[in-house]
């Protein structure tokens, strides 16, 4: 099969959604020689912006979006590790590590942002659920992460935001990351208390306040 | 124009005297045989390990690794048969006792809002426990709420004993019956027993007249929490009213379908119901849902729309095909403001609810989906109860009131205005201090939420809640103080 029809599949595995036929797609290429950087600039990421404007044109909503997210995950899985191993970097708007903070397990508005933030070119770093404030530190230094975003659900568990800010200062690299925080019980005034460097109430704001903060 | 009548010491419950239907026997079958397949074949987690060995000797499969514990057909309709169809949640002032016979519902405040709408600067800020002492102070005059949950949080207070001091604020601040559905740990729920007691005079008292009631949340799809159900062991250990309560949202923590959606939280609340019932059979218990909807284009949950107010029809109905009380989650609809839509999804929320009968609903005075408190909301609540209970109480099919002879006298004299008969009923007509329905020439023009704002500040300056004894309340800080010693001591 040639070149083009391979990217033209790659582009809507991840408009449809499938991340195993992306991952599959990723497999293949990548065995029959195409170069990683090049299944993801003319073939995945070819999808993930198609699939930002869709949304911003009211054609896609949420369900699609995060369906099309957990496919380019899906293919990224597959291909970063061989592009880490080649030193090649790919281009990407921002490193953003995400999660939900320690002794919280509500995950489904952090994965809507962190989808949304995949689609609109970003490079995300989920750490899922219940997260220690060591765990966000880690993964801030390990990728040298551009934004650190924390979510709460839970009136008491929203100090663990303060926490985790704490601690990076504490590291030495508050200055070196932008913390964004969010979740229901979360507000402006707490983020500015706790010293956060921007507060979005949903995921569509989250993607706009990342535009004015990198 | 200020003149507002001091408290009634009533509570206006509303009578059940029609009968609707919006889902058939079949329909409710339906859900039913969904519920038992996936009860008995995929279960619920329930991550309770100290308590296995009774589920299993119960008749139910425990899968110890994941936690997951599955019912079978018999267990579950014999646990179901365990749990009363009607008991009272009770109040310090027995006038304020709730009779949950299945022919009366009760309108409650809504909760736990984490921010407030400031009655003096109209600002959103985080609430405080001087905030809900207020706003309890509010519901306790108000007729219309006939039991009070703590509708905003004591943000200013330890996270970890925060609702412990809520249901101090509570204990001290109404002598209706408290919901303390904000205790969800094993230590709070002791606490919690402990300050209910003092009010009660003992536990004996408060085993035989629960004045505080709670209930746990499920973690859709499929899921409890240990913290909650060991919160609901020792709350059931001391004889309150526990119930179960799902707040899935269709498209993200449920099936996007509505029928879909009912499914999966009748299972969560059936298992809740069940695991303890076999701990603790005949304990009184009921059937709560605040299930909604997402929002697809931002994953806000919805809380206002026609999908919601199916689901509390249907839940509402659901819950009386199990013989239980329902708890339905009414009006908190989803906007920042009071506006016209807040006001049309209020309206038809709490006429779904009404309608279907549920028991009690949850309640007043919240906006933003339940995020924000605001005293003019809660009035403006009390007012849609006021309508919709006189639209559909059902009038006394009496001769007086048919005025067969009535009707045949007046006729000659050409009008009914100075009739005695006239005089005898017309105050039975609805009428509103907030809503003004005319305007009277020469009057000023307020607005609705002027004049309910106006209400509360009223309410706060005149309005004199039954107090505790001093004893008592001394006895309540110390145990607040005793688990605040415990939590420093880090041994919560």
């Amino acid at each position: 099969m040639d070149k083009e029809k391979i990217f033209e599949k790659m582009q809507l595995s991840i408009l449809e959604g499938e991340p195993e036929l992306s991952r599959e797609l990723a497999e293949k290429a990548v065995n029959s020689g195409i170069s990683p950087l090049e299944c993801l600039n003319n073939g995945f990421l070819k999808g993930i912006e198609e699939v930002g404007k869709l949304y911003a044109k009211g054609d896609y909503f949420l369900p699609e979006l995060v369906a099309s997210a957990e496919a380019m995950k899906s293919a990224l899985e597959l291909l970063d590790p061989i592009l880490k191993e080649q030193k090649t970097e790919r281009k990407v708007l921002g490193k953003v590590v995400i999660g939900t903070v320690l002794d919280d397990i509500h995950d489904i508005g952090k994965s809507i942002v962190a989808s949304m933030l995949v689609a609109n070119g970003y490079e995300v770093y989920d750490l899922g659920v219940n997260v220690k404030a060591s765990d966000f530190i880690d993964k801030v230094q390990e990728v040298k992460a551009d934004v650190l975003g924390l979510s709460a659900l839970l009136t008491t568990t929203m100090p663990q935001q303060k926490l985790v800010i704490e601690e990076l200062q504490k590291s030495g690299i508050r200055d070196k990351v932008k913390v964004i925080v969010g979740g229901a019980p979360v507000t402006q005034s707490w983020a500015q208390e706790i010293g956060a460097d921007g507060f979005a109430e949903d995921a569509i704001g989250a993607v706009a306040l990342l535009k004015n903060l990198l | 124009m200020l003149n507002y009548p001091p408290a009634s010491r009533k509570i206006t419950k509303f009578e059940k005297r029609f009968s609707f239907r919006l889902l058939s026997d079949k329909q409710l079958d339906i859900i039913h045989t969904s519920t038992l397949n996936i009860l008995e074949k995929v279960g619920v987690k329930i991550p309770v390990p100290q308590i296995y060995e009774i589920l299993n000797e119960a008749g139910a499969q425990v899968d110890i690794k994941n936690g997951r514990v599955k019912f079978p057909s018999t267990l579950v309709e014999e646990s179901l048969r365990k749990a009363p169809p009607n008991f009272y949640l009770y109040a310090r002032n027995r006038e304020f006792d709730i009779n949950l016979d299945g022919e009366h519902s009760y309108l409650s405040l809504d909760g736990c809002a984490s921010t407030i709408r400031d009655l003096d600067s109209g600002q959103s800020r985080s609430s405080t426990k001087h905030d809900l002492e207020k706003a309890i102070k509010v519901a306790d005059y108000l007729p219309q709420i006939s039991f009070v949950w703590p509708c905003v949080a004591a943000g200013d207070c330890s996270e970890e004993i925060q609702s412990l001091i809520e249901l101090a604020v509570m204990l001290k601040n109404t002598d209706k019956h408290i919901q303390a559905m904000t205790v969800v740990n094993k230590l709070n729920a002791e606490g919690a027993v402990e300050l209910a007691a003092v009010v009660t005079e003992g536990k004996e008292n408060l085993k035989k007249r629960p004045i505080i009631s709670n209930f746990q949340c499920s973690v859709s799809p499929l899921a409890y929490d240990r913290n909650s159900l060991e919160a609901a062991m020792v709350f059931a250990e001391s004889g309150i009213p526990t119930g179960f309560m799902s707040m899935q949202v269709g498209g993200s923590t449920a099936p996007i379908t509505l029928v879909g959606n009912l499914v999966q939280g009748n299972v969560e609340i059936l298992a809740g119901i069940i695991f303890l019932q076999i701990l603790y059979p005949g304990l009184p218990t009921f059937y709560g849902s605040c299930s909604t909807v997402i929002d697809p284009r931002t994953g806000h949950v919805s809380c206002s729309g026609p999908e919601d107010f199916f689901l509390q029809m249907a839940s509402a109905e659901l819950a009386r095909y199990y013989h239980l009380p329902s708890s339905i989650g009414t009006m908190a609809h989803s906007e920042r403001n009071i506006n016209y839509f807040s006001g049309v999804s209020n309206a038809i929320s709490a006429f779904s609810s009404m309608l279907a009968g549920a028991d009690m609903m949850c309640g007043a005075g919240l906006m933003a989906s339940a995020k924000e408190f605001s005293y003019e909301q809660l009035i403006l609540d009390a007012e849609i109860y006021e309508i919709i209970s006189k639209t559909i109480t059902l009038p006394n099919f009496s001769k007086e009131e048919i005025a067969e002879d009535v009707i045949s006298k007046v006729h000659n004299k050409g009008h009914y205005l100075s009739d005695r008969h006239t005089r005898m009923f017309y105050k039975n007509l609805w009428s509103s201090k907030i809503f003004p329905r005319f305007e009277i020439s020469g009057e000023l023009e307020y607005s609705e939420k002027a004049k309910a704002r106006e209400f509360v500040e009223w309410i706060l300056k005149n309005h004199e809640i039954k107090p505790l004894s001093t004893q008592q309340i001394n006895q309540l800080d110390e145990i607040i103080n005793y688990y605040e010693n415990i939590i420093k001591g880090g041994r919560a």
